[in-house]
């Protein structure tokens, strides 16, 4: 187990540097000089000799070989240079927004689940009943609104109307509800509806009528036979889906000024900051690696067939 | 003396409602088994012999399902009986082995688990306790090294295996009645005469009435005591093993049994033609079209069972009105 | 079971762990109820407040702490700030200032002409930054004639001298204390010192700035203690932030859709103000390129431009017309040019005599078989921008003229103006202090779409060498004239379509008062506001 582990980490080492090449010669791709989109930043006009001494200051003068390098060398030593537009280093930024994104993550999955479980066995037991049907209706509403309009909803209704909430920010506890729920609200749908099929999907299946055959009370033949193989499929597709909900929080960050990565993503993206793009696009690299890593165990964990390699006697 | 049935059936009849009519899936099943005799229920696939099985045991329900009728299981009705007295005879009182064991176990749960949990379903046993029972049918069943088999999962282990854990499983509640559905149906030649004979001996020893169905002329010579034979929900003829075999009555047995090499033949021939389709299946004999020995009598027939001397029934015009048919097969 | 129940507790676990750290978050400490505080919003972090820099430095917070030598007022007036008074030399190349006197920073220390030097010494230590700025390419040098005189030499006589020592930055003054020790502020600074009415109290970054009254200000003290800056960028949360009460005020040029401003302003439970002209959204047409090479298509697109429909449609009366480049009320523009008025026959009319004529059935004018087609650049996040083209592209089809839009990101769309790849380019004027001088000094560099659309004229030679004499020289009168010539000819020949004057705009709760506008555009004047 340890040498599998060991072996996929080494993995991640030639991922690593195939990402940061792609980062590096697609970010300097994109139309418009960081030189200048810094000097539009601090209303400064362009003109071509203040261009070329940016240019000089961000060591973009320097041929694209040896800027590249560099780049990496430092990045080995956890150095990930400085941001262009900030003046700060890119790790310190990255590590300063991170913590928000993660937290939001967190509580968007942990509402997930609450949700999506109890709805999927609901809807699955109750086949065709209106609560079957609602669950549809809010997994076709989840799927197809889009996160920014629904955060509006909610802050409209939570805080302005109901004066339940506050509007945005990152501070106490209910700051947290109200972007963790537009972020939750369609994974919660598509994953309602996954755990539903794959429950009925158990409840036909053989070992569950001889579960009953057995004389197993209802209680165990639905939690030990049908909720734990239903769970498997689910579990891995959740998994997988962390390392989206931690790239995809961007809106619901900039709806609710909430302080996270994504935000600092899309500044930067827009203003060709291509230390900060780089750094973020390796640390994504090594989320979603190690996201299928800790998948891929679960699975180990979770399937007998798989961990004990489905040998005959 | 005959002693008193442990199961009793009488007039089982189960019907589903469609969108085109009802499908008329059994229809007045009727037979009773007595402590330490086996019924064996021939036919072919699609004769309704898994539903019989099934709503024996009360796990034929669904939306547009009626059962009625009557079954009785040592002196007590099945019928109506709440969910949770059902389910309590099920496994114990009533105990069943299903037809295909690899895909009977839930691949993520290890056999001593299922073991286990059944007996912990219907008794206080304590998981010690309950282990330790299990090994011991294990051992019965065929299975020495039942420890390691514990442990196991199933995909570990062969069909063979998984099919004796099933008869340990279904043995160690000391049922008054086990149901067996096709049980060495996927198994080879060698492995099968092996749990037949297993079977069989846990059945004497434990002198439990059993309903063994199966297509396998072997099987149900090698278990049975008395056979049913099944076409489209009816159960056409039943006699006991010895009387059948040697000297069928209705024309579906003798279609089945015609052109076989005595009675070591494995499968049945398959008759020319295909059985009626149940849904609304009408009251007149449903191998009319089929049968080679249609009379006149056979157009106003609504099959009602002629009980014959020496407990001998058979569903056919042929044995009504004329009695001269039936002096002339048991001439 | 029991190994999948131990899995899901400790996930279980972590997950209640990490939701409620979410108690650890900032929340600015301290109550409304206690302090007199007021709380608005800025779409991006302040920054690190170094007077001496740009980006990521926000103008407005640069402004409430630092201070500059002389203040710019309504129309141009200079006056006095932490220079009280002041000497030109005859020649114009030398400014003597006397300093207040009395002035601290908030840290204590004195202001005086030392540390006034200091600071002047780094910003031309790093002149290569500032070299936009003119100002600061024509200082020779600085002088602390004494404690609290201070002598500045131009290398040549710079009329704007004393507007751009206005500016926010980069002539503010640090305290010596919270300079770096290497004297570089281009390294980055210790602390925020400055002498202004407000001091940074709390910080954390990207959420939130606190700033409090500096109780030992040497000028009228703001009437709140304290003033809070949350971190905002989406105008809709910003207005839904208001209504809730979460902030008090909303100020500044589209932080809030237009839409959002009159529906607050319709439901007349808050205060709206709108500011006088700040600076101008015009067009510029390139008079090197295709078809607005000609002088008469260029004031044919002037005449074909219904521009009180895109004030009434697109800025629901919130800016007024703008006929001309500068706003009269700016220094040396009230110059009484004639407007180019809304007339489609008149545009019809240029256009035939151009050449251009529409061919029957056909929606476009043709020359020579080529239909009349131009493109309009825009940056496809501005709302506004999108808003007047679509306007302009249905009136331009009136007079038989096809106009393409081409919306592009920002950058992308910088670099058109740029490079002069464009036919029409939106290109706002920068406001005080800067109009008129600064933007018509850039209009010699070719770096800017003022220099591209101008640069296929005929008289682009004579206009660049005017401006260059109009900067430099001291005599009032010609001065005038010379603005008068530049700016009389850039009208006349067309290569400008002004459309509105920006206006500033605020929102506030009723218990809000004292909100004025500052004529410098980038800042907020938050030192008169009151609130009960």
């Amino acid at each position: 187990m340890v040498r599998y582990v060991f072996m996929r980490l080494a993995g991640l080492v030639p991922v690593l540097l195939g990402i940061s090449l792609v980062t590096f010669i697609l970010v300097r791709l994109v139309p418009c000089d960081p030189a200048e989109v810094y000097l539009r930043l601090s209303q400064i006009p362009p003109t071509p000799e203040m261009v070329a001494s940016v240019r000089a200051d961000l060591g973009l003068d320097r041929p694209l070989y040896a800027q590249y390098l560099d780049w990496l060398w430092k990045a080995a030593h956890l150095d990930f240079g400085v941001s262009f537009a900030t003046k700060q280093p890119v790790l310190a930024e990255i590590t300063r927004c991170f913590p928000a994104t993660l937290q939001l993550t967190l509580a968007s999955m942990a509402l997930v689940l609450l949700v999506s479980l109890p709805a999927g066995i609901l809807a699955a037991l109750y086949k065709d009943s209106i609560f079957d049907q609602f669950s549809r209706l809010l997994a076709f509403l989840g799927a197809s609104v889009p996160n920014f309009w629904l955060g509006f909803l909610l802050i409209y209704l939570f805080s302005l109307k109901l004066d339940l909430l506050p509007v945005l920010g990152r501070g106490t506890p209910a700051h947290l509800a109200l972007p963790a729920a537009t972020l939750a609200l369609s994974y919660a749908a598509t994953y309602t509806r996954l755990l539903r099929t794959s429950m009925l999907d158990c409840m036909s299946a053989d070992f569950v009528l001889y579960a009953r055959a057995r004389g197993l009370r209802e209680r165990l033949v639905l939690g030990r036979h049908v909720l734990k193989n239903a769970l498997l499929p689910v579990t891995t597709a959740f998994g997988m889906s962390i390392g989206h909900m931690l790239a995809g929080s961007v809106i619901v960050e900039n709806v609710f000024a909430w302080p996270g990565v994504g935000r600092l993503c899309v500044y930067s993206i827009f203003n060709r900051d291509y230390p900060v793009i780089q750094c973020y696009a390796l640390i994504m690299a090594v989320i979603f690696v190690t996201c299928n890593l800790v998948v891929d165990m679960a699975y180990r964990f979770l399937d007998p067939r798989i961990r004990l390699g489905g040998g005959r006697q | 003396m005959k002693s008193k049935p442990l199961l009793k059936v009488d007039n089982l009849q189960v019907r589903i409602a469609v969108p085109g009519g009802v499908v008329r899936v059994l229809n007045g099943v009727s037979f009773q088994i007595r402590a330490g005799k086996v019924l064996g229920l021939l036919g072919e696939s699609g004769c309704g012999k898994t539903v019989t099985c099934l709503s024996l045991a009360g796990l034929f329900n669904g939306p547009g399902i009626t059962v009625s009728g009557n079954v009785e299981l040592n002196g007590r009705s099945m019928m109506d009986l709440p969910a949770e007295k059902m389910r309590s005879v099920r496994g114990r009182e009533l105990a069943m082995i299903m037809q295909n064991p690899m895909s009977a176990f839930n691949p993520l749960v290890t056999v001593g688990r299922h073991f286990t949990e059944t007996i912990r379903s219907h008794s206080p046993a304590t998981g010690r306790e309950a282990w330790q029972t299990a090994m011991e049918y294990l051992r019965r069943a065929g299975l020495p090294d039942s420890g390691r088999v514990m442990e196991q999962y199933p995909f570990q282990l062969s069909g063979g295996m998984l099919q004796r854990v099933m008869v340990a499983i279904a043995m160690s509640m000391r049922p008054s009645v086990l149901l067996a559905d096709e049980p060495t149906t996927s198994l080879d030649a060698t492995l099968r005469a092996q749990i037949l004979g297993q079977i069989a001996h846990l059945l004497r020893d434990f002198k439990t009435g059993a309903l063994i169905v199966s297509h396998d002329l072997g099987v149900i010579a090698r278990l049975a005591d008395k056979v049913a034979v099944m076409y489209c929900g009816y159960i056409v003829e039943m006699a006991s093993v010895a009387e059948l075999f040697d000297r069928p009555l209705h024309p579906y047995t003798r279609a089945l049994l015609s052109s076989r090499a005595g009675i070591k033949k494995k499968r049945l021939t398959p008759v020319g033609g295909q059985p009626p389709s149940l849904l609304n299946l009408g009251d007149s004999c449903p191998f009319f079209e089929r049968c080679a020995e249609v009379e006149r009598a056979c157009l106003n027939y609504r099959m009602e069972p002629e009980i014959l001397p020496g407990g001998r029934m058979v569903r056919c015009a042929g044995y009504g009105a004329s009695k001269g048919k039936v002096l002339r097969g048991l001439a | 079971m029991s190994r999948l129940k131990h899995a899901s507790a400790a996930l279980f676990m972590l997950l209640a762990l990490l939701v409620l750290t979410a108690g650890c978050g900032g929340k600015p400490a301290g109550d409304a109820a206690r302090a007199k505080s007021l709380t608005f919003s800025w779409s991006k972090d302040i920054g690190d407040l170094n007077p001496h820099l740009y980006s990521p430095s926000q103008m407005f917070a640069q402004a409430m702490v630092y201070e500059p030598l002389v203040k710019y007022a309504e129309g141009g007036k200079i006056e006095p700030c932490l220079a009280e008074s002041w000497t030109v030399s005859a020649d114009g190349r030398e400014y003597t200032f006397k300093l207040r006197r009395g002035v601290k920073f908030s840290d204590g220390s004195a202001f005086d002409a030392k540390a006034a030097k200091k600071n002047f010494d780094a910003v031309l230590a790093n002149a290569q930054r500032h070299q936009w700025l003119d100002l600061v390419n024509q200082i020779q040098d600085t002088e602390a004639v004494d404690e609290y005189t201070l002598k500045v030499v131009f290398k040549n006589a710079y009329y704007p001298a004393l507007q751009e020592l206005s500016l926010i930055r980069p002539l503010r003054f640090l305290g010596p204390a919270g300079f770096p020790d290497s004297g570089k502020t281009s390294e980055g600074i210790k602390k925020p010192i400055g002498t202004g009415p407000w001091v940074l109290s709390e910080y954390k970054k990207g959420e939130y700035a606190v700033f409090t009254r500096n109780e030992h200000y040497w000028g009228a003290k703001p009437k709140l203690e304290k003033v809070t800056v949350k971190v905002i960028p989406d105008g809709e949360s910003r207005v839904l932030a208001f209504e809730k009460g979460e902030i008090d005020l909303i100020f500044g040029s589209g932080t809030i859709s237009l839409d959002s401003f009159k529906q607050l302003r319709d439901s007349n439970k808050y205060g709206t103000m709108i500011s006088g002209p700040m600076s101008t959204r015009t067009l510029a047409v390139n008079s090197n390129r295709g078809p607005t090479r000609d002088l008469r298509v260029r004031r044919a697109l002037q005449h074909g431009f219904n521009k009180q429909a895109v004030i009434d449609g697109v800025f629901l009366g919130t800016e007024k017309k703008a006929d001309t480049l500068f706003s009269p009320n700016f220094p040396y523009c009230d110059l009484g040019l004639k407007p180019l008025e809304y007339s489609v026959e008149k545009a019809g009319a240029l256009l035939d005599e151009a050449g251009w004529i529409k061919p029957a059935g056909k929606e476009f004018r043709e020359k020579d078989g080529v239909p009349l087609e131009l493109e309009l650049c825009f940056d496809s996040t501005n709302n506004i921008q999108k808003a007047v083209a679509e306007v302009m592209q249905g009136d331009l089809k009136k007079i038989g003229v096809s106009l393409k839009l081409v919306g592009e990101e920002s950058q992308s769309y910088n670099q058109r103006q740029k490079d002069g790849n464009f036919h029409l380019i939106f290109s706002d004027t920068w406001g005080a202090p800067y109009d008129p001088h600064s933007l018509v000094s850039s209009m010699r560099v070719p770096s800017h779409a003022d220099y591209q659309a101008q640069s296929g004229l005929p008289m682009k030679a004579d206009i660049d060498r005017k401006i260059g004499e109009v900067l430099l020289t001291t005599d009032e009168k010609a001065r005038r004239e010379l603005y008068s010539q530049i700016l009389g000819t850039l009208h006349d020949q067309a290569v400008y379509l002004p459309v509105s004057y920006q206006t500033n705009m605020a929102v506030y709760h009723k218990n809000v008062s004292g909100v004025t506008f500052s004529p410098q555009v980038n800042e907020i004047p938050l030192d008169g506001i009151d609130k009960t």
